[in-house]
């Protein structure tokens, strides 16, 4: 049983981190925020493969999360969800190249805290 | 932080209570033409209004003045600067945090002049105008502490104003800057009325013509400072109707009385020029202006409703001081920081200002910066939105921008209310056919599926001007959501643990953000 929610949350983490991944390199082949308008967004992205298969793991995550609440009460889910804070900081350094400055570290550290005392809390 | 002079004679920079303690010489050759000198400041000194104090900086080398900038302590309540459905929103907010969020500002510039009055005495070379606003800056942010105040703001400091270094000294000295409401000024056409009205669109040009018609019915009177005394309790009525008619509120700011009025015309005498507009002998109209060398500034209007609009009197008021410009030779008519749309179409140009601030306090620092966006004037009037450009375009998409997050992170909340539910009516149910059948058909698990296709849209709208690293932690808001909103409008309480939770979640956002302290605005976004 336990088992069974640590690959739910393994595989849920790497959807997340994967399909952010997936979703920010479809956005930098669109057009800029300048030349473009907010919304017309929409149709370029449904262009784009890359978006495609953000969405897909999204819809595997989807999946998968509701199938992880109904395990586990909420309060225990929650804290578990901040994981991906982490893995999706990870991931835009590593796939993405971006720099994250230690002070981003500190405050993804800060925020996981703070939803592990909110879970708590619940 | 380098200082671009010379290690010349030491400056020293004064803070008097009164204007009168400062020469009218020496401050009036700081503004060459200008109609709201010494004497207008006197003019607000003696009008009594309780929310200001007045403080006048003064930078001197050997007893000769070289600047000055007027400034004025008030508690400033942020939320005079929401207009629009924030201040509905935010309310709430407003009114169980409102000590925290009136903080005492110490503000460069006037509540009641168009500009914000930072001068140079005409014999300073320009090479020195930032060197000398360090020191005022720095005097200012002294006075501050002095007084326990923790915000400093320039208000209306014009694009002009900051050459010649000014604005790379207020960038130094840390103060962020946003896009304040821009003064509008129409340039006179040699030729006078009738090149003007050729200069119009042949639409506009038609329309305004047509306004003309009546202007027979209407008589105008001018009167020149202590002329115009008699009517100052008519004037002050007349001008409380027009501010209550007007959407726009913005509190203490420009809330004016009858002693303004008789002590401007006192105090400036022929400069101030009224124009008084009747109908079959009732007084119906008022328009206050002040006349400098090289501008007419078109200062406060009061019109008695129906009759100004049946008689089109805004755009009479706007040809007569247009005719007075050309006949005494006054190139530029100055209109001031209202009714965009209407003086835009007569012609008028946008002259963009800039609001400068810094909180003492890092932390209160941070959050204004981090909110400055969302309180920015011109993103919450319509003809300003449509009329500017250029200069508060990041402002813009800082703005878009915002608007994506507050979308996001509302819906983001809806919908983990829906899945939450969702999973439990299929937690029963082992994976496999009967559970996707028993999605398939449950219209929870559809509502859900929709909000999330739209939250992804503003996601990825989101996504294409920020970096994935920086805007990701930001989601995290949507845990402090939930408990804030309870908080908020259901009369909640906040246990300990929540207020730690929700304070550790911020503090870690407030740590995405760009820049910290250094970046000076412009960058990109």
């Amino acid at each position: 049983m336990t088992a069974e929610i640590a690959v739910l949350l393994a595989l849920w983490t790497a959807c997340e981190a994967a399909g952010q991944v997936l979703f920010k390199r479809g956005v930098d082949v669109l057009a800029s925020p300048a030349q473009g308008r907010t919304f017309p967004l929409l149709r370029e992205a449904l262009a784009s493969p890359s978006i495609w298969a953000g969405m897909l793991l999204h819809g595997v995550e989807f999946v998968l999360w509701i199938e992880i609440l109904g395990r586990l009460p909420l309060s225990v889910a929650f804290p578990l969800e901040s994981v991906s804070f982490v893995a999706v900081l990870l991931a835009s350094r590593v796939f993405l190249g971006e720099a994250v400055p230690r002070r981003r570290w500190l405050g993804v550290g800060l925020i996981c805290a703070g939803i592990a005392v909110l879970g708590s809390a619940a | 932080m380098t200082r671009g002079g010379r290690p010349g004679p030491a400056i020293s920079v004064t803070a008097s209570r009164t204007i009168r303690a400062i020469s009218r010489d020496a401050w009036q050759d700081c503004f060459p033409g200008e109609p709201e000198g010494w004497a207008y400041y006197c003019a607000i000194e003696a009008s009594d209004f309780a929310a200001f104090s007045w403080v006048y900086f003064v930078a001197r080398e050997r007893d000769r003045v070289l600047a000055v900038v007027p400034a004025f302590v008030t508690d400033y309540p942020l939320e005079t600067t929401l207009q629009g459905p924030w201040r509905a929103i935010l309310r709430p907010l407003f009114a169980r945090l409102g000590a925290l969020l009136t903080p005492r500002m110490l503000c460069l510039g006037s509540p009641l002049a168009d500009a914000c009055h930072l001068g140079f005495a005409a014999g300073v070379p320009t090479a020195r105008h930032r060197e000398l606003t360090e020191a005022l800056l720095k005097h200012a942010a002294e006075f501050a502490d002095a007084h326990a105040i923790g915000l400093v703001a320039a208000k209306d400091v014009g694009e002009k104003a900051l050459s010649h270094g000014v604005g790379e000294a207020f960038s130094a000295a840390g103060y962020a800057r946003q896009p304040g409401l821009p003064n509008t000024a129409l340039v006179i056409p040699d030729g006078g009325e009738a090149a003007y009205l050729a200069s119009l669109s042949p639409a506009v040009r038609k329309d305004v013509r047509r306004k003309l018609r009546r202007s027979d019915l209407v008589r105008i009177d001018r009167r020149r400072g202590t002329e115009a005394l008699p009517f100052v309790q008519q004037m002050n009525q007349l001008y409380n109707a027009q501010r209550e008619r007007s959407a726009a509120d913005y509190g203490s700011f420009e809330t004016l009385s009858e002693a303004y009025f008789r002590q401007v015309l006192v105090e400036l005498g022929d400069a101030a020029v009224v124009f008084f507009y009747s109908h079959q002998n009732r007084l119906i109209a008022f328009n206050l202006c002040f006349e400098g060398k090289g501008v007419l500034i078109d200062k406060f209007i009061g019109f008695a409703m129906p009759e100004s609009r049946a008689l089109n009197l805004y755009v009479l008021s706007w040809m007569t001081n247009l005719r007075y410009c050309a006949q005494r030779d006054i190139p530029v008519l100055q209109a001031g920081q209202t009714a965009y749309a209407m003086k835009l179409r007569l012609g008028a140009q946008l002259q963009p200002s800039w609001l400068h601030f810094r909180h003492r306090n890092r932390a209160a620092n941070a959050a204004l910066r981090f909110a400055a966006p969302l309180l920015a004037a011109d993103r919450h009037d319509r003809d300003l939105r449509r009329a500017t450009s250029g200069a508060s375009r990041t402002s813009a998409a800082r703005a878009t921008l915002w608007t994506l997050w507050s979308l996001l992170l509302a819906l983001d909340v809806a919908i983990q209310i829906t899945m939450k539910l969702a999973g439990d009516r299929l937690a029963g149910i082992p994976m496999g056919a009967g559970w996707a059948l028993a999605a398939a058909s449950s219209w929870l698990v559809w509502l859900s599926l929709a909000g999330y296709l739209a939250t992804l849209v503003l996601w990825l709208a989101i996504l294409r001007s920020s970096p994935l690293s920086a805007a990701f932690p930001v989601t995290a808001l949507t845990y402090i959501l939930v408990p804030l909103s309870g908080w908020l409008w259901l009369d909640e309480r906040f246990s300990l643990a929540q207020g730690i939770g929700v304070t550790l979640i911020v503090a870690g956002v407030l740590l995405q953000r760009d820049g910290g302290g250094k970046r000076s605005s412009g960058a990109s976004d």
